[in-house]
This record gives C-alpha cells, structure tokens and sequence, in this order.
C-alpha cells in the first residue's frame, strides 16, 4: 500500500452553458483501489470521468495524476504532447462504444500490438505472441487476429478495446459502462479479469456503470451521483447494504439482485 | 485483552420509500470481547444480531459510538476509519462469513477460497494447497472445485463461503449462521474447524440457531432482545 493516492481531484465543477453537469466533485484513488460512478443516465458520471480522464476540461477545481517521473502534475494544466504521452503510457480510457477506441482499419492484431509498439516494444515475434496472449484472455479466438474488427460483434469489439488497452500494463484505467452491450456470461468473464489485473498489477480503476449488480462485484468503493451532485459515498457494500440518501435507497431498491 | 469493545453503539434505518419512517436496532449498546474468547449473539429475528456482525465488518456505518477491533496496528475505530482503513482491516484482521455467498459468476470455486490468500500476499502454490486442505475438511469432492458454484447446492455453497471465510486464519471472525443450511456431518466439521480457530487465540462473534452448535462453541451467550419500533 502506498501512503499517497494516484489520482486526486478537487472541486471539480462542469458547465456546459448554463447546464452544470457536474458540480464540486472531491475524490481520491489510491493504486489497486476501484471506484465506481454510478447514477442514472444524465445525473453527470460520463461528465465526470472525461474530466478525470483529462479529456475534458473541467470550468473550475483540479485533477491531478501522480506519474512515475515527477509526482503529481496537473492533468489540465499540463502540455497536449505530455498529456497525450501520459495517457498511452500510464493510464488507459476504455470507452462505452469500442469504435471509439478501437482502430477499425487495423487488424485485431495490430490494434493491440500497437500500444506495445508506442511503448518501445520492437520484436515482431513477441509483439504477436502477447498479442494473441491478450486475445486469449479476453476469450477472442487468436484465429482471427489478422482479421479487421469491423469483422466483429459489438461484444468483440468492446473485449479488443480492453486487450488494447491493458496490454501495455497502465497505472490507472477509466472505463465507461465496459460491460453494456455484452452477453452476461462475457460480462462475468470481464469483470473477473479486471479484479485479477487490479490485483495483480496494483491497477487503480475508475468505472462508470448504471449497473449496480457490476458495482458490487468488481468495485471497492461507490459514488452516487444525482444531478451533478455526489449524494452518497463510500465503501460499495456499505452504500449498497446501508444506503442513507432517498436517492441511493431508490436505486438499490429498484434493482434485482445487486 | 480486548479484542473488540463496542461503547454505545446506536444503529438505525431511515427508511426514505416508506415515507421516512425509522427502524431503531440498536441502542447504546455496550460489548466487550476478549482475546480468544467466542461470544453467541442469541435473540428473536429483528434483534440486531446480523447488525451487531455487519457493524463489527464495517458493513454498516452505526449512527453514535464507538466500534473498535484489535489489529496488528492496535484498537481501530471502524464507525470512524476511512474506506481504505475498512479494507485493510479486511484483509488482515476481520473474516466473516455471511449467510449467503455473492461472487463474480464463472470463477471457480477453489480459486474464489484462494481469493482472501492472495489478497494477503501467500503464493499461488501455497494458497492453492491451504483452500485445498480447508475444502476437502468441509467435504467438498474434489471434482468440484474447479467448478464455479452457480450450480452448486445451498448446502455445497454454504461451504465455499466457510471456506472462504476461515482460510486466511484472520485474528477476528465474524460468523453469521454459517451452519444454517448444512447437515450434521458438515455442522461437525465446521465446529470442529471455529475450535481449532479458537486455539489459534482467534476471536469469534458469531450467530448460530443450532443449539448443539452453539454450546460447542460458545464461551458466553449475549441474549439480544427487539427495541420497540421507534416513529
């Protein structure tokens, strides 16, 4: 355990015109800790992780990312260059819709040789042999790794995104609804190796979900979000099994089995 | 020397769709356990027993008072730790084990007991070989373990839920009727596993409605009785 967090945000506030989508939002994240978003669609969470993510600048407050170089740097304050360095390098955004984060006109392959390529990785052998490693775990047949992933399913796509993402081993990840579209026996395969890699590898996670049965399961901690604002945090069984807020006790009663 | 010492511990519900109406379970509530020793909480359903144990896990966040827990570190207040302080805890001090076990799906059942070991730091080999042992001491055959227990029985999941919660040897346990859905052969086996805990010096709080169980294990029996429903 390490005595300083790895992420750290503080009074983050976004307004896009006179709508404030999210409103003086504090948070820590220490390495191998998951925190999950949560909240209804619109209550700002998506807002909340691009902010975090560095993809979007917040109208007022901080965030800030400790790198392995020089501590902590303001993510928006910091160089375009740097940023985008940081965020191939050291933390990775898994997005809701893989055509974001996938390259479609290259091969499976090559989308996820490419991030160890960008890492200084340079033999072609061992580029392939982890890439089809990752295509393995990620439960996508290694068959097809020269295959384009306009080829796939929208559950193929989204298990590529992660392999891409995660096979150059980052220090934080942001991942928004990562299980949404897939089957719910992939889901549970997913779910399972991202607890294995935040404990194995000490990755600090960030994830976005209206899925509060995917929060208990993979997060150690909860925020619930409701118009911009945080309502209630906290550890993820205390929120779900003692949630004090109206609002946090409406969303846990509303579901089945969480 | 304590192990736990609850001073006025008071727990509530507001229940905000129900028009805001408040359950009151505990009140100033006064607990001391010593090192070693093994406390039954014994009272009607609505008492506060499975509270008194989701307290003493950091589960629920009581409303006034004090509930501390002996770690490597000292007396820790958890109504007062912080969510990482709640964890630690967890993984080094407090094991417990509830009626009902709740897993990502598809893991296997073996390596759902390892969980809690390698939180800790033990190999691989070596947490393989102890959720092994404890396993085939609870009568899970061994063609189930790499099994995920979605399938399994009540009884059979009960087990890998003891399992789970007794593998990793924690100085404190917290047991809520773990011996609820097993039969007297597997009751035995669990008895005889909380007594080998308690010769290890482990601290046990526990709820059991089995009275063989109970007088098997219990050092002293704290009967609880419902408050009234307060408006």
């Amino acid at each position: 355990m390490t005595d300083e967090p790895l992420l750290r945000a503080a009074g983050v506030t976004k307004a896009f015109d006179r709508l404030i989508a999210c409103r003086t939002v504090s948070l820590e994240l220490w390495p191998g800790e998951v925190l999950g978003i949560v909240g209804e669609s619109g209550s700002g969470k998506t807002t909340l992780l691009r902010c975090l993510s560095g993809e979007l600048a917040p109208s007022t407050g901080t965030v800030e990312f400790r790198t392995l170089e020089s501590g902590f740097e303001d993510v928006h304050r910091m160089g375009e260059a740097r940023r985008r360095f940081l965020m191939r390098a050291q933390w990775g955004v898994v997005h809701q819709n893989p055509r974001d984060g996938l390259r479609m006109r290259v091969s499976a392959g090559g989308n996820v040789g490419e991030r160890l390529m960008a890492g200084g990785a340079r033999h072609y052998g061992h580029i392939r042999a982890e890439a089809e490693d990752w295509l393995d775990r990620v439960e996508l047949d290694r068959g097809r790794i020269d295959e384009l992933p306009t080829l796939f399913s929208g559950g193929m796509q989204q298990r590529l995104q992660i392999a891409r993402i995660l096979v150059s081993k980052p220090r934080l990840v942001f991942l928004d609804e990562p299980t949404g579209g897939l089957d719910v026996s992939v889901q549970a395969k997913l779910l399972d190796l991202l607890r294995r890699l935040t404990r194995d590898l000490g990755l600090a996670v960030v994830i976005v979900t209206h899925d509060l049965g995917v929060a208990r399961l993979l997060t150690d901690r909860l925020m619930v979000m409701r118009r911009g604002r945080v309502v209630e945090e906290g550890l993820t069984d205390q929120v779900l099994d003692d949630p004090h807020d109206a609002y946090t006790q409406l969303l846990v009663a509303s579901v089945i089995g969480a | 020397m304590e192990a736990i010492r609850l001073e006025q511990v008071s727990k509530g519900f507001t229940l905000h769709l129900r028009g805001g109406i408040g359950l009151q379970v505990l009140r100033d509530l006064n607990l001391g356990v010593e090192t070693g020793e093994c406390v039954v909480l014994h009272g009607a359903s609505g008492a506060g027993k499975s509270t008194i144990l989701r307290c003493l896990y950091g589960n629920y966040r009581p409303d006034a008072g004090r509930v501390r827990v002996r770690s490597e570190a000292g007396l820790v207040d958890l109504a007062a730790a912080s969510p990482r302080e709640i964890l630690a805890l967890r993984r080094t001090t407090l094991g417990y084990v509830s009626q009902f076990l709740r897993v990502v799906p598809r893991v296997p059942a073996i390596e759902l007991v390892m969980e809690p070991l390698l939180e800790r730091g033990v190999t691989l080999v070596e947490a393989r070989e102890r959720s092994a042992a404890i396993l085939d001491r609870l009568d899970i055959p061994a063609r189930l373990w790499d099994l995920p227990p979605a399938t399994f029985s009540g009884g059979e999941q009960q087990r890998i839920n003891i399992a789970r919660g007794l593998v990793a040897e924690r100085p404190i346990l917290l047991l809520d009727e773990p011996t609820a859905a097993l039969d007297a052969a597997n009751r035995a086996a669990v008895v005889a596993l909380i007594r080998e805990a308690k010769a290890r010096g482990t601290t046990v709080v526990g709820v059991f409605h089995d009275r063989e169980v109970r007088e098997a294990v219990a050092d002293r029996v704290l009967a609880l009785e419902a408050l009234e429903v307060a408006a």
